[in-house]
């Protein structure tokens, strides 16, 4: 047989995919890496669909607990190119699925990553994973993801504020630019609702715990002035809160402690009783 | 001669389906600080500032008396306790169930609303004492009261009834009255 370009490059192809046949995905990856720089195979999509398949076995075997596999990147982008140069074959669809799928695991990398010392990636996977998800389907709505991804990140920064004192301010203050994101998506947001009202009764709460004893009585009723300004900001929230649950023992807490600490003893005692009957109808 | 692989096996297009998490959320827990309990432990220590006691009530502890149940202002009287003296005497903070228990010393008494149909024992079993009696009921000032706490729109102010803050001996600041809302 002639050994004409095209089947030298169909070999280089060919063994590649052998190769990964076999589970030899060292030498898969170095087969595939040839060929994909050979000129009869770069505008093939069977050769970025075979190279995506590659890496994400790679990915899937030597990387699946790498947050930031490089392995996982490579395969994204072959897939891209594989999706981009098919036109509706079977290849197309399943570069499609692929993607999906890696999309998929980048999206759990950013849901397990929501804690103090990884959040930032959390950030970094869950746009990785929008972008993706936006490419396959520009029409895709995303609202109920990022409504959840913006409470998980309100709560890694909330506990971030808790544990940094030197920049607790400008972590709350993230906080309630994420609750304010979510009301936008969803002003019926029960949690987002509670949280917000949380966030300013403990801002007021927090003041009055930071006050010196030997305050002195002008300075005394000027703090007054301000805290009764935020207690009232809380309000609004937690009564929505309340309205879209009322059988929520903490939001009728917060009420009381609310109305408490703006000197509506009335409206206090009134959440109060309530939350003793709520108790008295859960016991039955 | 060129070889063909013709060793491949059909690839398969697998599905794949991976489930996803949920991302995970708590809610805060509200502040679990009694604000005007604060507010009040922050009047009642400077009522000690603007008040003078006579001399003979400066020796030994400092001692609040609270009448009846109040657990957090007690609390938060005995947290300022901690950090906090009158001149060099220390906090002393005392619980009463009666009036009747009174028997030492107490520059300061403070009767809770709960307690607040205690008063008039009160002012009978402190007369001639040099004790300072903070109640927070409406109309109480005017019972016998000293100083009495009261909400006027929304905020934590105080009568004082100079003369019965004087009728126990006690001197009260010219700048306690700029502050009050006086009512005699």
């Amino acid at each position: 047989m002639a050994c004409t370009p095209e089947l030298i490059a169909q070999n280089k192809l060919s063994n590649a995919i052998y190769a990964l046949q076999n589970e030899e995905l060292e030498k898969a990856q170095r087969l595939i890496d040839t060929a994909i720089v050979d000129t009869l195979l770069k505008n093939d999509s069977r050769t970025w669909y075979y190279r995506g398949n590659i890496y994400k076995e790679l990915f899937k075997k030597m990387e699946f607990d790498n947050k930031q596999s490089p392995f996982r990147v490579t395969a994204i982008s072959s897939f891209k190119k594989s999706y981009e140069l098919d036109n509706g074959t079977e290849i197309s669809i399943s570069s499609q699925k692929n993607l999906k799928y890696l999309a998929s695991t980048i999206f759990n990398d950013a849901a397990t990553s929501f804690d103090t010392e990884n959040y930032l990636l959390a950030i970094e996977n869950y746009n990785s994973y929008k972008e993706i998800m936006h490419y396959l389907e520009p029409e895709a709505d995303f609202k109920e993801r990022d409504i959840q991804f913006k409470l998980a990140l309100a709560t890694t920064y909330t506990v971030l504020s808790s544990k940094d004192s030197t920049n607790k301010d400008s972590f709350l203050e993230k906080v309630k630019a994420l609750y304010k994101e979510v009301l936008i998506l969803d002003s019926n947001n029960v949690s987002a609702n509670y949280n917000m009202g949380i966030l300013y009764y403990n801002q007021g709460a927090d003041m009055v715990n930071n006050m010196d004893y030997s305050l002195d009585l002008e300075e005394l009723n000027r703090i007054q002035e301000e805290l009764y300004v935020i207690f009232k900001k809380s309000l609004p929230f937690m009564k929505k809160a309340y309205d879209l649950n009322p059988n929520k023992e903490e939001t009728l807490i917060g009420l009381q402690g609310i109305y408490y600490s703006m000197n509506d003893m009335e409206k206090s005692e009134a959440y109060k009783k309530e939350l003793e009957e709520l108790k008295v109808q859960e016991n039955k | 001669m060129c070889m063909v692989n013709n060793k491949l096996r059909k690839f398969n297009y697998i599905s794949l389906v991976l489930i996803l998490i949920c991302f995970g959320f708590t809610e805060p827990q509200s502040s679990k600080i009694d604000t005007n309990s604060k507010i009040k432990a922050v009047f009642l220590y400077n009522f000690t500032k603007y008040i003078e006691w006579p001399s003979e009530y400066k020796n030994g502890n400092f001692v609040v008396g609270i009448l009846g149940n109040s657990t957090a202002l007690y609390k938060e009287l005995s947290l300022m306790s901690k950090t906090k003296k009158v001149a060099s005497q220390d906090f002393e903070i005392k619980i009463y169930s009666s009036a009747e228990e009174i028997q030492d010393k107490v520059h300061m008494l403070y009767i809770p609303d709960a307690a607040a149909n205690s008063l008039n024992v009160a002012v009978n079993k402190l007369k001639g004492k040099s004790t300072l009696i903070v109640t927070e009921t409406p109309g109480m000032s005017v019972q016998g009261s000293g100083i009495n706490f009261v909400i006027v729109a929304n905020r934590q102010k105080f009568e004082l009834n100079k003369s019965n803050v004087e009728g126990h001996n006690l001197k009260v600041s010219k700048s306690l009255e700029d502050l009050a809302l006086v009512v005699k």
